[in-house]
């Protein structure tokens, strides 16, 4: 009988195996079964207002997973993460709506606009490391929102809007909630198989071994610089994404979407989801976004009424107070919280 | 025992999220089931622009109670529904999100950004936005943007009125100069100041920007002062704004000072002190709570009449006076809807747009400068009173003053 609770006596005896990404039959039917609740179960059950927020959770994940890529598995630091977003969304936003570029020409070249970019920035990793490459990071923030509230005549005045065409192809129809969702979650599941695939890949191990000791790396023939570079290119183009997806949800982009606190919140979002996990960007992506709604529908559900001018403040404070828990109860983030309670099952009913 | 209480706590939060889904759900047919009239808030208490979102949220609040105490509006109770966005794209989404499955007809919105990216989403629901006195100037125009409603003055009307008054006071023989907040309304506001000194004939000294998070503001002091303009005109907030005050005392004494409706508040006069606040001047969309206008009066005999405690924010925070522009002019529109589908009639989004485009010549309880809004134009009135401390307190020197018209201005004729 094939074991349900998967890895219990599997040992991996040849390289394929190691790097496979069915490691057991069993994931295979997991993540058909994701797919399925997520392409269709939840566009026919969810009420819109759920639609927007899963939307929300799936924007957000697009870029935290795309941080993930440089802090997770590369090793550096971005806190310019916003402003690539927002490279992103001003690109295709302007090439759709000025230069009447369809959005399949749009979206790739926003993504590669928003890589570029971050590699200006890039470069300074290979001097400095840690703080050093977070402040040189944080450059990109104040650059790209002086450049947004300062050169109007790219953005058209100090507002700063730009309109995004909406997207209608059948049931992809970015005017509609379910339109917006589905868009998104190919976009996000189309990035989580390629971060998949690229840490399976040789250009992905060298990153990971670029962050475990780079001159080692150095040593064995695999180039920081390229690897660095690299990275900064892929995690910035994921942010781009977000960006642009961004502005497919809410038809519009303007200059003070993409702000400092947005790098902020995608740090905060792979800190508290586990750091180097796809599956933990998303867990983070949806904690963070969701925990504010969580809390401020849960203190009346459970008999706590405030007046508005209270309660917001007091929400504030449990939704810091929550991420401080989760850090230091469990500091390998949602992810390692999952895996402990699959260890706990999978090992039940001998768990101790 | 640490990984034990670990797994509990997150199966206690997994299983209260999944309640909170299905509360959420609940909440929607509850609010649609009534008579009331659900209007929702977009609030922002929390975040860089709490100050607004005080005033404002809990002048809104106190008139809604008050009216729905004396009967409502022919009848109809209001539910007023104010969800927090902590000034965050993101979080206004969700909460519109929210406010739509509760079935609100209108919502007001506190924030430029925020109003921005309500924008489409708001036409698609069909649920008019309402955000007086901030915004984007391309939203005066009804038929682009049919269901944003600025209904009052933007920023670069602030910036042209307080022109206009400064020449009608000084003579055209001035030069003005602006300090800008980094972000959007900032600098739109100083945009309207130079359109409108070059409109009239004046000069203009130049531009100053202050950066968003910037914590000293030196150095802008030090080029507001080099640019030796005859007044200088300011689009800060909050602290920043006591800062470039205090900073302006201190090098240019004697130089006049104004600002945008966001920094003329008891913290401005308490941050830089009354001695150096004399003479300062600055302009609102609405009539100050300390001129006690009708709406003032009836919301202190209210509370005095039902034994309430008045709420302290309306002495405290003057941007009080602009959440009871935006609640009186929902009142009206309210009116003006039961007046289209009769007072027992269902009030859709759409009814409301139609309400408020029918509004003509409305001065809400002495708050407001005359509101006329129609489907093409929805700015709804380009005019401020301007105050100027005396004696340590804003007094009202120029009434419902109007600009020349700004260049950029979509045509609304």
């Amino acid at each position: 009988m094939a074991l349900i609770a998967m890895e219990t006596g599997r040992f991996h005896e040849k390289y394929a195996e190691e790097i496979a990404v069915y490691g057991t039959p069993y994931r295979r039917i997991w993540i058909l079964a994701v797919l399925a609740v997520t392409f269709v179960v939840v566009p026919l059950v969810a009420s819109p207002y759920w639609l927007v927020v899963l939307t929300l959770v799936g924007i957000a994940a697009v870029g935290a997973t795309g941080l993930n890529v440089l802090v997770g598995y590369a090793g550096q630091i971005s806190l310019g993460h916003a402003a690539f977003a927002a490279v992103g969304a001003y690109t295709s936003g302007l090439l759709v709506s000025r230069a009447e570029a369809p959005f399949w020409v749009a979206i790739p070249t926003a993504m590669v606009a928003a890589g570029v970019f971050s590699l200006i920035f890039g470069l300074a990793s290979l001097r400095v490391k840690g703080l050093y490459l977070a402040i040189a990071t944080l450059a990109a923030q104040y650059i790209v929102q002086w450049i947004l509230s300062s050169w109007t005549w790219i953005t058209g005045g100090f507002q700063g809007i730009v309109f995004f065409e909406p997207i209608q192809i059948g049931p992809l129809d970015t005017t509609t909630p379910t339109g917006r969702y589905l868009l998104v979650f190919i976009a996000l599941a189309l990035v989580v198989m390629f971060v998949e695939n690229l840490m399976r890949s040789r250009s992905g191990r060298a990153m990971i071994a670029v962050r475990d000791q780079d001159i080692a790396a150095a040593g064995s023939a695999v180039s920081p610089l390229r690897y660095k570079l690299l990275a900064f290119f892929i995690s910035s183009a994921i942010a781009g994404l977000s960006g642009v997806l961004y502005g497919y949800n809410a038809g519009l982009v303007s200059t003070e979407a993409f702000t400092l606190a947005l790098s902020v919140q995608y740090l905060a979002m792979i800190l508290v989801g586990g750091l180097g996990s796809i599956p933990g960007s998303i867990l983070g992506a949806a904690f963070i976004t969701m925990l504010p709604i969580f809390l401020r529908d849960l203190l009346p559900a459970v008999g706590f009424e405030f007046s508005a001018s209270v309660e917001v403040h007091l929400l504030t404070m449990l939704f810091g107070v929550a991420i401080l828990l989760f850090l230091i109860l469990e500091p390998r983030g949602l992810y390692g919280l999952f895996r402990n309670i699959k260890d706990y099952f999978r090992m039940w009913p001998f768990s101790y | 025992m640490k990984r034990r209480m670990t797994k509990g706590v997150s199966l206690a939060l997994g299983l209260a999220l999944f309640a909170t889904a299905c509360a959420g759900d609940d909440g929607g047919s509850e609010g649609s089931s009534g008579e009331d009239i659900v209007i929702g808030v977009a609030g922002a208490r929390v975040g860089p622009i709490a100050n607004v979102g005080e005033g404002v949220g809990e002048a809104v609040k106190d008139w809604f109670e008050m009216v729905n105490a004396n009967g409502g509006i022919n009848g109809r109770k209001v539910k007023l529904e104010e969800i927090e966005t902590k000034y965050e794209v993101p979080s206004a989404l969700e909460a519109f999100a929210r406010l739509q499955q509760s079935k609100a007809v209108l919502v007001a919105v506190e924030g430029t950004a925020l109003s921005d990216a309500l924008t489409p989403v708001s036409e698609q629901s069909k649920i008019p936005i309402m955000f007086p006195g901030q915004g984007n100037l391309d939203t005066v125009d009804g038929e682009a943007f049919p269901y944003a409603f600025p209904a009052g003055p933007l920023y670069a009307h602030q910036a042209t009125a307080t022109v206009q008054q400064q020449v009608d006071e000084l003579g055209s023989d001035i030069s003005i100069g602006c300090v800008a907040w980094e972000p959007p309304p900032g600098r739109e506001y100083c945009e309207g100041v130079k359109n409108a000194t070059e409109a009239l004939g004046a000069e203009f000294a130049g531009e100053v920007v202050i950066p968003a998070a910037a914590a000293d503001v030196d150095a802008q002091v030090r080029d507001a002062v080099a640019l030796d303009a005859d007044v200088v005109l300011h689009a800060a907030i909050f602290g920043q704004a006591v800062l470039l005050l205090k900073g302006l005392c201190d090098q240019a004494p004697d130089l006049p000072v104004g600002a945008w409706h966001w920094a003329i508040t008891q913290n401005e006069i308490n941050g830089a002190g009354a001695e150096c606040m004399e003479g300062k001047f600055g302009a609102s969309m609405s009539t100050l709570p300390s001129d006690e206008p009708e709406a003032v009066q009836m919301l202190r005999d209210y509370w005095e009449e039902n034994d309430i405690e008045p709420n302290p924010v309306l002495d405290d925070n003057s941007l009080y006076g602009n959440g009871l522009y935006i609640a009186t002019v929902i009142e009206e529109g309210i009116r003006q809807a039961l007046e289209i589908v009769g007072d027992d009639g269902e009030v859709t989004g759409e009814v409301m747009k139609q309400a408020l485009e029918s509004i003509d010549g409305y001065e809400g309880y002495g708050v407001t400068c005359p509101i006329t809004m129609s489907e093409k134009d929805h700015s709804g009135n380009r005019a401020v009173n301007i105050y100027e401390i005396r004696d340590g307190s804003w007094d009202r020197i120029g009434d419902c003053v109007t600009g020349p018209p700004v260049s950029d201005e979509p045509d609304v004729s």
